[in-house]
């Protein structure tokens, strides 16, 4: 009945891999690299990436890398220092100084180079700053919420680094489209380097008809439109590049700085279906020896309109949460999910009542896991 | 067992990191008229470029259109603001834009609450079961 479409964002991200189309070879290295690349037989319909016969001086050595890559070039970082944008961009962030302003340039453009001008995209430094943020986010929670539920601790992670997040940091870094048409471009005369500050994608304006009301989603969801994707691939290739110059030091400082300061209200991710039941069930598994009882600890206003019950879950003498509610199905209800999140929500301290050390956080010395191993998900 | 209901985290501009919230000012200028005196000085002896050097992060763009002269601030929350600068002399104008590049770009408002926090509140929300048990109302 209905032909199921792709969404945008696969045959975006497949279209991505490097095709074979004419090509502006600039920044040329040596005259057999050439012979290799125009003999290849053209095929614009496959999408995989192409294996040129390119034999690499040594794999660790990542100059040689550089030099072969013939098919695009980077922006020249003279022209690079006379975009506005940039200069903007690189300030209101505080990025090192060593973070050259044509990195910055690469990590905003989304046009495949055949497309464009045969600029580098962000594709590489896309992928370099998603295993980053990845890595440092997800080592964050196992480390100072280990008891986490893996659903909770993914949900928690995508919070942080979902396309919603992250598109949301990249229009907070002020970060602007570039939407301005060639045609626009050359009547306002613009300085045409404004737009090598810009975040540039393959939105496919001039070919659409703009009605009000109607805007164009992307996902199956149809939460995000495509500049949302692009925001966030902008956020994480910026994060890439960071690496790229100075290291992963000042990668983990910059993510703590930006993403993890960022509120995830923990507490209000859990959905129980049975706390009652789930809570007995984590006892048993925990091998508590005497039974969970509920009792009522207090009561006020009992026939009023406005009743009030405190109820307490007790594993013996032991009182493990309490909840108030203003029935006592509520009440008993509350302090059983009470008692879950204090299970789940619990963050370790070290010997010195300090954050417990990450993995990361000190190389020279061999890493010691301090905190308490969990029991694991009920 | 547990499912998880999906949450977006809460930016916290100033905690970590501070981004200043004014990315992009546009000043407006009428070649001709005598309102725009003021911008017209600003722009030719300079004093405008140590305010630019001064604030890197702020994009400064310069627009030539007839009418009386403005400032276009632009805000990372979507908002723009129009600030009217028509007979200000150079000084003053510099004034506006040292206020307006500051401003969050929400609108501003009597700040009439005690508290106003997105985490809760530490001591907890109050219940008539603090009251101690000979002092509460009995039925």
């Amino acid at each position: 009945m209905f032909k199921k479409i792709n969404n945008v964002s696969t045959t975006r991200s497949k279209s991505y891999a490097l095709k074979f189309s004419p090509i502006i070879i600039r920044q040329l290295h040596s005259s057999i690299l050439l012979q290799q690349a125009t003999t290849q037989k053209k095929s614009p319909k496959s999408f995989d990436t192409p294996k040129p016969n390119i034999k690499y001086d040594s794999i660790t050595d990542y100059q040689s890398y550089k030099s072969n890559n013939i098919y695009s070039h980077r922006l020249p970082e003279s022209t690079a220092q006379q975009s506005p944008p940039l200069i903007a961009l690189h300030s209101r962030l505080n990025l090192p100084k060593n973070y050259s302003l044509s990195t910055l340039s690469q990590a905003l453009n989304l046009i495949e180079e055949e497309e464009g001008e045969g600029l580098v995209n962000n594709y590489s430094l896309n992928k370099l700053g998603t295993t980053l943020l990845n890595y440092f986010i997800n080592e964050f929670y196992m480390i100072n919420y280990p008891r986490l539920p893996s659903e909770i601790h993914n949900m928690a992670c995508k919070s942080l680094i979902g396309v919603e997040s992250l598109s949301s940091i990249g229009k907070s870094w002020g970060i602007e489209i570039d939407e301005i048409t060639k045609l626009d471009r050359f009547l306002g005369q613009e300085n045409e380097f404004m737009k090598y500050g810009r975040l540039r994608f393959n939105n496919n304006k001039e070919n659409k008809v703009k009605i009000d009301g109607l805007t164009e989603v992307v996902d199956s969801r149809g939460r995000f439109k495509q500049e949302d994707f692009a925001y966030a691939y902008a956020v994480r290739s910026i994060i890439g590049g960071l690496y790229t110059h100075c290291g992963e030091e000042s990668v983990k400082q910059f993510i703590n700085d930006h993403i993890l300061s960022r509120k995830v209200k923990l507490d209000s991710m859990f959905e129980f279906k049975k706390p009652s039941v789930e809570l007995i069930n984590l006892c048993n598994k925990l091998n508590f020896k005497e039974p969970v009882t509920i009792k009522l600890i207090a009561e006020t206003g009992r026939l009023s309109h406005q009743p009030q019950f405190l109820a307490g879950v007790f594993v013996g003498n032991e009182k493990i949460g309490e909840g108030i509610g203003s029935s006592l199905k509520e009440a008993q209800t509350r302090s059983c999910v009470n008692s879950l999140l204090s299970y789940y929500l619990y963050s370790p301290i070290n010997e010195n009542g300090d954050q417990v050390n990450l993995p990361s956080d000190d190389k020279r010395t061999s890493y010691k896991f301090e905190s308490l191993i969990d029991g694991g998900d009920v | 067992m547990v499912k998880a209901i999906p949450k977006v985290s809460i930016a916290r501009n100033g905690l970590g990191s501070y981004i200043q919230p004014c990315y992009k000012i546009t000043l407006q200028y009428c070649n001709w008229g005598g309102s725009s005196q003021g911008l017209r000085d600003l722009l030719t002896n300079g004093k405008l470029n140590q305010f630019a050097l001064n604030n890197l992060q702020t994009i400064f763009e310069i627009k030539q259109q007839r009418g009386h002269p403005l400032l276009i601030c632009n805000y990372n929350n979507n908002t723009q603001h129009e600030v009217e600068i028509k007979n200000l002399s150079d000084s003053e104008i510099i004034k506006k834009l040292d206020e307006y590049i500051q401003r969050s770009g929400n609108e501003r408002f009597k700040y009439n609450h005690k508290v106003m926090s997105d985490n809760d509140s530490v001591r907890g929300i109050w219940s008539p079961l603090f009251e101690p048990k000979d002092h509460r109302h009995k039925i």
